[in-house]
């Protein structure tokens, strides 16, 4: 449901992301890997529009939304968190999980389900009416995967939701992400820990440099002698 | 009732329009310095209507408030696009051109004899519809915070709504808001069409109460003032800032010892406020801590 | 004849216009590093020049001594500004340090007609030598004087960013505070000591034009801030060069279009330009960063 043609982007007179295609299927849960700066949050940015693309084309449900406006794109039924979480901390808990787009937010009342049944699921419950800049880490994190959740999207774009979490958080946070989507979401994991990506994603994409050096089983991929390389520094560009 | 005090009340009344425009729009993320432009365009608007065209003041009012808003329109499809403080420079060049576009307009004709109209620098005189109609001082302080009361309920009822909700996360944090699907620049607009609305309103209803307008009332002071009233009172409900201009105005009335020092105790009074509480006194924490006590106690009581 | 007045007029314009110069590379700077708007800038250079006129009026000061409690005024009300509006205030509350400054605005206003409470005040004359003529065109000294005086704080203001350690630490802060302050620059010594100089600076630029005027009157607070915001927004924010060019190129504009027009278009020409330049071209004179950058992510998000 997400295909994505030689797409290319540069900033800050870098080629962030260079000729990148692949194709994920609906409901697939594909892992993101890559040392810092290969350009796993430039893709992420590219699909939700918050950066401009200098060429190729990205399709979603056969729909292009390359080139279209962020908000737009959300309403196509993208959903995002971000590496550094992202809230509206002056708002409440309850108001940042209440949809603005999907299937639940044309009608007040249904998007109100949305939002407080998504924060049960991830545990917020009892702190719906707390301003959402109260939250420890952790709870931001459940927060913005809430928000996802509620918004029952066709595609997660999941940016480090472990980082900075306890192993027992991460493995709650993961289990979330497996379980609250049901089978029809398409989910793209960033991790840098591959057992995290494991257990939620069967399949795995390597990035270095802005390229895709690897898109194999995510099993196989542990023992990739590129993964290694890449990671550790061995891997130049030809 | 005392008539000096029905005077302050109603000058508090009208200064709130102003204040709640400029509140409108820093809820959006927006610092405007102009909606003083728009209190007069409504000022203007609404006194032209009822003098010279002899229209029903309800009318009048509401032609004011239109107009106003479509000069937000407008302007806001020229600026929304600017960022923080080009924007604020923006109205604030806007609001100056108007002001002395004023002192160049002149509209004259005669009613009943006497030739009336807004003449350039001295203004508009004789607006004198309430003393024709032979409504009271008092009347006319009611009809103000009537009118206010009823822009207040909408303010409460939209601060439930999705569209209040939107234009508290678009002023908080834009990118975010465009990724959950909010489009932004459609919320600056609606902001930037309401709070002219809401300001234009106001300088009709002034135009009428002090029954003369002039170009030198609607300046930058002015534009900075109703800025500060949101920002002292706070950003959390849209009580903040009328608290703002009852601390101010009350302050300038009740603290007549302070006859020469005023604004340098009032001054210095608000520096040191926004050190403690950048975003006023009834900041979006303080309306939150204050809701779940309500909640707490509401529960208790069960 | 058109071409004289043109010419004459350009000239005129060039002069007032570099005391617009001057005040826009005072709020440049602050700018700069504080990356907030200082509302109590022209009250502050207002405070500095209502000493200066209050020791002339009481003790008949020569004019050097005037000069000098003008530029000493404005620095230590400068640093009265920045202690209470800016230094206390952290990232996050931009708009309420400004807004702050706009109650010190008040405040020190306020003030000053306490110090003198009359409307208009007497001011030391910068000279009282005849004009002089070239050709059909007339220079007064006074302006010439005060061309020069920009032109000399001009060269001495990028010298000292360009070539000074202190002006290198500034554009340090003015860049990276936050690099700034790992590589052991000391910001907000830093952020004070511009202050004070943008705020001496402005106060000079208060006295040239109170001394061209020979009067000072209550409104040079406003008249401060409003040539300033203009002169820098047209130069393109927090550019010392822009600042000087939008201010130059604003009094030749204002110069023309009173001659041509009248007073209030006069006015009008100010506020009219800047807002079709941020209308209609964002980019041009600003630069891109006036556009909001919500889309525009480069960094990391």
């Amino acid at each position: 449901m997400l295909e994505i043609d030689r797409l290319s982007v540069r900033f800050d007179g870098i080629e962030a992301l260079r000729d990148l295609t692949l194709s994920v299927p609906q409901g697939a849960r594909v892992g993101v890997l890559g040392p810092n700066g290969s350009g796993k949050t430039t893709l992420y940015n590219a699909i939700s529009g918050l950066i401009a693309i200098a060429s190729g084309t990205i399709r979603l449900d056969g729909k292009t939304i390359s080139h279209r406006a962020p908000h737009e794109i959300a309403a196509a039924g993208v959903a995002r968190t971000f590496q550094t979480v992202r809230a509206f901390d002056r708002l409440s808990v309850f108001d940042n999980a209440v949809p603005a787009t999907g299937p639940a937010a044309a009608r007040p009342s249904a998007a109100r389900e949305a939002a407080a049944a998504a924060l049960e699921t991830v545990g917020l419950g009892p702190r719906r009416d707390a301003l959402a800049g109260d939250l420890s880490f952790y709870e931001r994190r459940r927060l913005e995967i809430a928000r996802a959740i509620a918004q029952h999207p066709r595609l997660v774009l999941a940016d480090e939701p472990t980082a900075g979490l306890s192993l027992a958080e991460s493995e709650h946070v993961i289990g979330l992400l497996s379980r609250a989507f049901d089978a029809a979401t398409t989910i793209l994991l960033i991790e840098h820990r591959i057992d995290a990506v494991e257990a939620l994603c069967p399949r795995a994409l390597l990035l270095a440099e802005g390229r895709l050096v690897a898109d194999t089983a995510t099993s196989d991929m542990r023992r990739d002698p590129q993964l290694a390389s890449v990671y550790f520094g061995s891997y130049l560009t030809p | 009732m005392d008539g000096y005090l029905i005077t302050v009340l109603s000058n508090i009344g009208m200064i709130s329009f102003v204040a709640l425009s400029a509140y409108i729009l820093l809820l959006s993320g927006q610092i405007s310095f102009g909606q003083q432009a728009y209190f007069g365009i409504g000022a203007y608007t609404a006194g032209i209507a009822t003098v010279m065209w002899q229209w029903p003041l309800a009318a009048a009012l509401l032609l004011g408030a239109a107009v106003a808003a479509i000069a937000a329109g407008v302007v806001g499809l020229a600026t929304l696009r600017l960022s923080g403080i080009y924007f604020a420079m923006a109205t604030l060049a806007f609001a100056e051109i108007m002001r002395i576009a004023a002192d160049l307009f002149v509209y004259r004709r005669e009613i009943d004899g006497i030739e009336t109209g807004p003449d350039g620098i001295e203004g508009f005189r004789d607006i004198r519809y309430f003393f024709a109609n032979e409504v009271s001082p008092l009347q006319t302080c009611l009809i103000v915070y009537a009118v206010l009361i009823a822009v207040l309920a909408a303010f409460f009822l939209a601060e439930r709504t999705r569209a209040g909700r939107f234009l508290r996360q678009v002023g908080e944090d834009p990118l975010l808001a465009e990724v959950q699907g909010i489009d932004v620049m459609r919320v600056r607009m609606a902001a930037a069409l309401a709070a002219g609305a809401v300001a234009g309103l106001g300088g009709g209803l002034y135009a009428h109460l002090m029954t003369y307008v002039e170009p030198k009332s609607f300046d930058i002071m002015l534009g900075v003032h109703t800025l500060a009233y949101g920002l002292i009172g706070g950003l959390g409900t849209a009580l903040g800032p009328i608290i703002g201009v009852l601390i101010d105005i009350g302050l300038l009335e009740s603290t007549r010892i302070f006859h020469g020092y005023r604004m340098i105790v009032f001054g210095g009074l608000v520096a040191l406020l926004l050190i403690v509480r950048p975003r006023g006194l009834l900041d979006e924490v303080a309306v939150n801590r204050i809701q779940q006590a309500l909640r707490r106690g509401r529960h208790a009581g069960d | 004849m058109i071409a004289v007045d043109l010419a004459q007029n350009t000239l005129d314009g060039l002069m007032v216009g570099s005391s617009y110069a001057l005040l826009a590379v005072g709020f440049t700077l602050i700018f700069g590093v504080m990356r907030r708007l200082n509302l109590a800038y022209g009250p502050t250079i207002m405070a500095g020049v209502y000493l200066g006129t209050a020791s002339f009026i009481s003790f008949d000061a020569p004019i050097l001594v005037v000069l000098a409690i003008v530029i000493a005024g404005s620095a230590v009300v400068g640093l009265y500004v920045e202690r209470l509006c800016f230094r206390p205030f952290g990232e996050a509350a931009r708009t309420a340090s400004m807004v702050a400054s706009f109650a010190l605005w008040m405040q020190l206003e306020e003030a000053a007609t306490h110090l003198l409470p009359r409307h208009m005040n007497p001011f030391p004359a910068l000279t009282t030598s005849p004009p002089i003529e070239i050709g059909p065109l007339l220079l007064r000294v006074d302006h010439l004087i005060m061309l020069a005086a920009t032109l000399l704080m001009a060269v001495a203001v990028t010298y000292l960013l360009a070539r000074m350690r202190l002006g290198l630490a500034i554009r340090a802060v003015i860049d990276q505070p936050r690099a700034a302050a790992i590589v052991g620059i000391r910001v907000e010594r830093i952020m004070m000591l511009t202050f004070v100089l943008a705020s001496a600076i402005g106060g000079i630029a208060g006295f040239l034009i109170a001394a061209t005027d020979t009067q000072v009157t209550a409104m040079i607070g406003m008249w401060a801030t409003t040539k300033g915001l203009v002169a820098m927004m047209l130069g393109g924010l927090g550019s010392v060069k822009g600042a000087i060019a939008g201010g130059l190129l604003l009094g030749v504009l204002e110069a023309h279009a009173q001659w041509f027009l009248g007073p209030q278009v006069r006015d009008m020409v100010a506020w009219g330009l800047l807002f079709v330049l941020l209308a209609f071209w964002p980019g041009g004179l600003m630069g891109t960063k006036a556009l909001d950058r919500t889309m525009a992510v480069g960094r990391r998000v």
